[in-house]
């Protein structure tokens, strides 16, 4: 059952939208773990969004992990269109009324539950003291006011960390368009060879995340970020023939790359002759890979 | 990689053997024979032997560093030398010997100071340090 990635469209930039793929359900971001997609968890409590720790669903994708659980199969794409805030907003304006009854039902049922737990465990505990013979009903233990009193103090509402609001709201869609969704993804996407480098290292079983604490296009781990520290630096991807190394910049990467007890790698799709361009799609290429650290000398 | 026009003393390789014989004390430094043409320039490796076994290299059975191999580069200052990958695979192709896991990169700035890096071919795990 492949997992379910929501696109928020953003704002137009220079007339082309913005997809950012998220993930909302919490047994999909379990599936996605397993398979080495760990993305960034992005909901935050405005309250305390310095607390990274504490940051919570949506699960944020990089592009290359979206495109490349979809062209895995492994995924489908659903579009949120607009903002999310607005989105919800505008659910929770029109259906202010039912929401609202929704809620105060659920409520009731709650406080019914909890109240009638605690009047059975009351009477329990009276009973294991002596106090009232066995099987006395509850009526009877529960009616004095200042117990009442106390037992409608100590009921405990509770504040659910899940919500189905944004489950019926998708856009509608048609057979195709999730291949039309790839495609913008693609194309905002500007550098495809990155995909490709992405898609090598991850095949060989690497997990990636975002590079841009270490100054690369990714890190690389070699195992469930928790469990391991990351091994590699990857730079963007080179080009092949015409793009040459920036010394100064290898420098300063793969001596960072030492302190930090990481090796920067650097790597280039090879050019196949034959190759159509707009082909480039679906082709697996061949990526040249060079690993570079500090020789611990000069 | 140097000027075809620079005289040996003044090359790049010979730059990279003077300062692993005497400042790092290396033993038999030698700029090797086999030459690539590439790009309006020639390539030539320098080898040698470490006087200890480097942090993450390899050793022979006896525990003695074993020989290594070098592709001198030069940092001009405004001019960086054009290094792409392609000329790297065409390196590892043609110089080195086949199954050989990294060489060390040898930048020659023109300050007269040499810095020298790893390079391995392919992806490779960090050095534990």
């Amino acid at each position: 059952m492949p997992v379910t990635i929501n696109l928020i469209c953003g704002a137009e930039e220079d007339g082309q939208t913005t997809l950012s793929p998220l993930i909302f359900n919490i047994d999909d971001i379990k599936k996605l773990r397993e398979l080495g997609i760990c993305g960034i968890l992005s909901g935050t409590l405005s309250s305390a969004a310095q607390q990274n720790i504490f940051l919570s669903v949506p699960l944020k994708l990089m592009i290359e992990e979206a495109i490349w659980l979809h062209l895995n199969g492994l995924a489908k794409f659903k579009v949120l269109k607009g903002d999310t805030t607005q989105l919800i907003e505008g659910i929770l304006d029109r259906n202010a009324y039912d929401i609202h009854n929704l809620t105060k039902e659920r409520l009731k049922i709650s406080f019914e539950l909890q109240r009638e737990y605690k009047r059975e465990q009351h009477r329990l505990k009276l009973e294991r003291l002596g106090i009232i013979p066995p099987e006395t009903s509850n009526e009877t233990t529960g009616d004095n006011s200042p117990n009442e009193k106390l037992l409608e103090a100590s009921l405990f509402i509770e504040t659910p960390t899940t919500s189905n609001l944004l489950n019926n709201i998708h856009l509608n869609y048609e057979n195709g368009i999730n291949d039309y969704l790839l495609h913008i993804l693609i194309s905002q996407y500007g550098n495809w060879d990155n995909y490709l480098l992405f898609q090598v290292l991850k095949d060989r079983g690497y997990v990636l995340a975002p590079g841009g604490r270490f100054g690369g296009k990714f890190i690389a781990y070699p195992g469930d970020p928790l469990r391991y520290h990351s091994h590699m630096v990857v730079r963007d991807a080179l080009h092949y023939k015409d793009q040459s190394l920036d010394l100064l910049e290898l420098a300063a990467n793969a001596r960072l790359g030492t302190a930090v007890k990481k090796i920067w790698v650097i790597g280039a799709p090879v050019p196949k002759n034959d190759e159509m361009e707009s082909n480039k799609t679906q082709s697996k290429k061949d990526v040249s890979f060079y690993s570079v650290e500090w020789a611990g000398f000069g | 990689m140097c000027n075809p026009s620079s005289k040996d003393g003044l090359s790049i390789e010979y730059a990279v053997r003077t300062n692993l014989a005497h400042f790092q004390n290396w033993s038999d430094v030698v700029i090797c024979e086999e030459s690539l043409e590439w790009e309006g320039r020639t390539i030539k490796l320098v080898s040698g032997i470490p006087s200890e076994p480097l942090s993450n290299g390899e050793t022979e059975d006896d525990g003695s560093p074993s020989r290594e191999f070098l592709l001198p580069v030069s940092l001009a200052q405004y001019k960086a030398e054009s290094l792409t990958i392609e000329c790297l695979d065409h390196v590892f192709d043609k110089l080195c010997n086949p199954g050989t896991k990294r060489i060390i990169l040898s930048i020659v700035n023109d300050d007269g100071t040499i810095v020298f890096y790893f390079m391995y071919k392919g992806v490779h795990k960090p050095k534990k340090n």
